[in-house]
């Protein structure tokens, strides 16, 4: 069944004058002179528009769209009021030159922008010093407006078609590729756009994302994501493959929503047929994982001791060696921003020392992965408010039996059993 | 400020202190992720546990404390 999920407004509406404010005031802060901003969801973060464009931002002065082709959809759609038609570094430095900024620190997106664009800022820009400035943008990104938590909302609420489509469509011959048509038709209809994107040059990622079952859900392959399937060759290793089920199999889908340019990240997995006990158990373990995590998130703790958090649960429970991972490849994380793209700051990971604050939309994805039993995961998408969080979605937090005949039961109850806090909150 | 060892080098990085945070577990258990210094030793070597530590408290009031030593935990978790 395919339900369309009504946004309400056919194109969401945003601030995007405070936005190119704020960016302004951080780049004055960190003494920056200006930014040049090229990354479409960048580009639409702060314009509105994800044309291909260079927005230059200077703090004090309004900011200026140069589209780099189709300038009319440019200006239709952008929040900036200065749109010039121009591909040219040159006429960026002429503005900048025309402003009185003939040197300084000039910000751009060295995170992800071409080597080849790199060096033709350095030679249009000789006086300049190129510094990142994606950092600034990304943790402004990191707290949404509540006009973003209602697209992420409307996003991860699709959730719901993946697991109604997966309950209906898991049974004994069916494979992994035809569940992801399943997934990728019920999805489109309802609007997903059908891109994921992923601030790396080295990733992509189906518009199911990534459906994997029975050995192959220990086969990390491919790319950033641990439970990534193998795919169909050699030449995309990653996503769904022609593997058949058969009873007693696990199976696991890992995927991005991206409903109007949000993205929802979330995770389950099945299992055919009556489970093992061994599965039960685990099943058990990763909710109570994802209860502590979810639990100990909200404003003023940082993202590593949510991480730590995790991987002392993880100890305490007996399966450290199995978490995030196996034999050396586990992923260092437990969560992770989500918005215009899949993976956003801040990281729960050991490196990511952000302070948390409310506004922020995180995936938490505990997961145990082995090549003795494949991979047991959740992954569920929460707001972060003045209190705690607030989950996003509504398929309940378990691994599921499925029959094969369209029916399904979870494996752990729905009220939370592990929950987190800092100390200072219990008292 | 407290000196986490650093999981991939060692290199000594000075964190700001983080909040404990405390995990309820099943048979009212209570499990406290606390900074790392203290009386925890690594479970996996026994070294000083300089990464990770929590202590848990069990339902008679008794506490053990357990945790990561940094060395252990980049061989458990490679960064």
């Amino acid at each position: 069944m395919v339900r369309p999920l009504d946004l309400g407004e056919e194109e969401p509406r945003f601030d995007h004058a405070r936005r190119l404010a704020h960016l302004a005031t951080a780049l004055a802060d960190e003494g920056i002179a200006a930014a040049l901003i090229s990354q479409p969801q960048d580009l639409y973060y702060l314009s509105g528009t994800a044309q291909p464009c260079n927005l230059l931002v200077v703090p004090g002065a309004e900011p200026v769209l140069f589209a780099r082709r189709f300038a009319d959809l440019a200006r239709a759609q952008s929040a900036v009021a200065d749109v010039r038609e121009s591909a040219s570094f040159a006429d960026v430095a002429g503005e900048l030159a025309r402003r009185g900024l003939t040197a300084g620190r000039l910000g751009l997106e060295l995170d992800v922008v071409p080597a080849a664009l790199y060096r033709g800022a350095l030679r249009a820009f000789p006086t300049f010093e190129l510094v990142d400035c994606a950092a600034l943008l990304l943790a402004q990104r990191a707290v949404k407006d509540p006009q973003e938590v209602a697209l992420l909302r409307a996003s991860a609420s699709a959730f719901a078609l993946v697991h109604e489509t997966l309950v209906q469509g898991i049974a004994p011959g069916r494979t992994e590729l035809e569940l992801a048509a399943d997934v990728e038709r019920a999805l489109r209809l309802a609007g997903h756009a059908g891109l994921v994107a992923q601030r790396r040059w080295d990733a992509a990622l189906q518009p199911e994302g990534a459906i994997a079952s029975g050995p192959l859900l220990a086969t990390m392959s491919g790319g950033p994501i641990t439970v990534s399937g193998v795919g169909l060759t050699r030449a995309t290793p990653f996503g769904a493959s022609h593997r058949a089920l058969a009873p007693g199999d696990l199976l696991n889908i890992d995927l991005g929503i991206n409903i109007a340019g949000y993205h929802a990240d979330f995770a389950r997995t099945y299992v055919l047929g009556e489970p093992s006990d061994e599965v039960v158990r685990l099943a058990a373990i990763v909710r109570q994982l994802e209860d502590a995590v979810i639990g100990a998130l909200r404003p003023g703790v940082s993202a590593a001791s949510v991480y730590r958090l995790g991987v002392a649960l993880a100890q305490e429970l007996g399966v450290a060696d199995v978490f995030q991972g196996h034999s050396g490849t586990h992923g260092p994380y437990v969560g992770h921003g989500i918005g215009l793209e899949l993976d956003e700051p801040p990281v729960l990971g050991p490196r990511d020392e952000t302070t948390l604050a409310a506004g922020m939309v995180l995936a938490v994805e505990p997961k145990l992965i082995s090549p003795a039993f494949g991979a047991v995961n959740l992954e569920d998408d929460v707001v972060l408010t003045a209190a705690g969080c607030e989950l996003l979605g509504d398929v309940p937090r378990s691994v599921f039996a499925v029959d094969g005949r369209g029916s399904a039961e979870p494996l752990t109850p729905d009220a939370p059993s592990t929950t987190a806090t800092p100390a200072e909150a219990r008292a | 400020m407290s000196v986490h060892s650093d999981p991939r080098g060692g290199d000594g990085r000075a964190l700001p202190a983080a909040p404990e945070i405390v995990c309820g577990l099943d048979g009212g258990r209570l499990l406290t992720l606390y900074e790392p210094v203290g009386p925890a030793r690594c479970d996996r070597c026994g070294a000083q546990a300089d990464d990770v530590c929590f202590a848990v408290r069990e339902p008679d009031g008794s506490e053990r404390h357990g945790g990561l030593c940094g060395t252990c935990f980049a061989e458990l978790l490679p960064l």
